[in-house]
């Protein structure tokens, strides 16, 4: 039996510490995160040194993910929530499952957004990880 | 304030802040008329305010400042406005005044109104920025 590798998240935007806090309290044990500088953690991502990026800003719409935008690519990222939409686990799953690996939001919905983030993050690899086993 | 001295700032923010800017303005998410702007508009903030704005401190506040611009310059739906945020700078009046005054100008380079909503998120950016460094002057 191997061991499963943690999932590595980097956080980038307003209050980035507390941010990674609750990703490591939202992953129970599996998954680290640190906070960095938005071009830093999106470089991380770009060179697989982390797996998933996550960004705030106070309006979601745009400094959230403006440099993982550069470095990744459009289709790489999401906003997944911004004061006139609140993150939600349906818009999340569908951003997870098309392959997007950094999710942009505003600062006010940390507390809500994080938790589910990283639990679609989660459930996404284990939907990976037992379609391998079949 | 001396047109030498704002010139200088100019100068300075704009060297310090290249690599996020061209970044920005390379991936085409930020125009180039918004990125000579966010220039030109730190340049009076750090002046007005007594700032001194780096990479570590203020990377998140020129990143929106530059797509705010591009949003306005690009006529783009007005955000929408947090209630937190406006009562985030509820108090903050200096903040809010020198944006006001320096969007003022970008508006008529811009051709187009700024929206309250996108003074208030660049406020509470910029605010955010002065509490963590501590060092603006009164």
């Amino acid at each position: 039996m191997t061991k499963e590798r943690l999932v590595r998240v980097v956080v980038a935007g307003v209050d980035a510490p507390s941010m990674a806090q609750l990703a490591m309290n939202a992953g129970g044990g599996r998954v680290e995160a640190a906070a960095l500088g938005d071009m830093q953690g999106a470089r991380l991502i770009k060179k697989g040194q982390a797996d998933y990026y996550l960004g705030t800003c106070w309006s979601g719409g745009g400094g959230a993910l403006a440099a993982a935008t550069a470095i990744l690519g459009a289709n790489l990222v999401g906003i997944v929530g911004t004061p006139g939409m609140f993150v939600t686990e349906e818009r999340v799953r569908t951003a997870v499952g098309e392959g997007r690996i950094a999710f942009g939001f505003a600062y006010e919905q940390t507390a809500a957004a994080i938790p589910i983030i990283i639990r679609e993050i989660l459930a996404h690899r284990d939907a990976l990880s037992g379609g391998k086993d079949d | 304030m001396t047109d030498s001295s704002l010139t200088s700032a100019h100068a300075q923010l704009a060297a310090e802040f290249v690599e996020r800017l061209d970044l920005l303005e390379e991936s085409g998410q930020v125009t180039n008329l918004a990125r000579r702007l966010t220039e030109l508009c730190l340049a009076d903030l750090t002046t007005a305010l007594n700032l001194t704005l780096t990479e570590d401190n203020a990377a998140q506040f020129v990143t929106h400042l530059a797509i705010a611009l591009t949003r306005i310059n690009r006529g783009d739906p007005e955000i929408v406005m947090s209630a937190v945020a406006a009562e985030e700078i509820a108090d903050r009046k200096r903040e809010h005044n020198a944006v006001t005054s320096v969007m003022r100008d970008a508006s008529r380079l811009l051709q187009r109104e700024v929206p309250d909503s996108e003074i208030t998120y660049m406020t509470v950016h910029l605010c955010g920025l002065v509490d963590n460094e501590g060092g603006s002057s009164s």
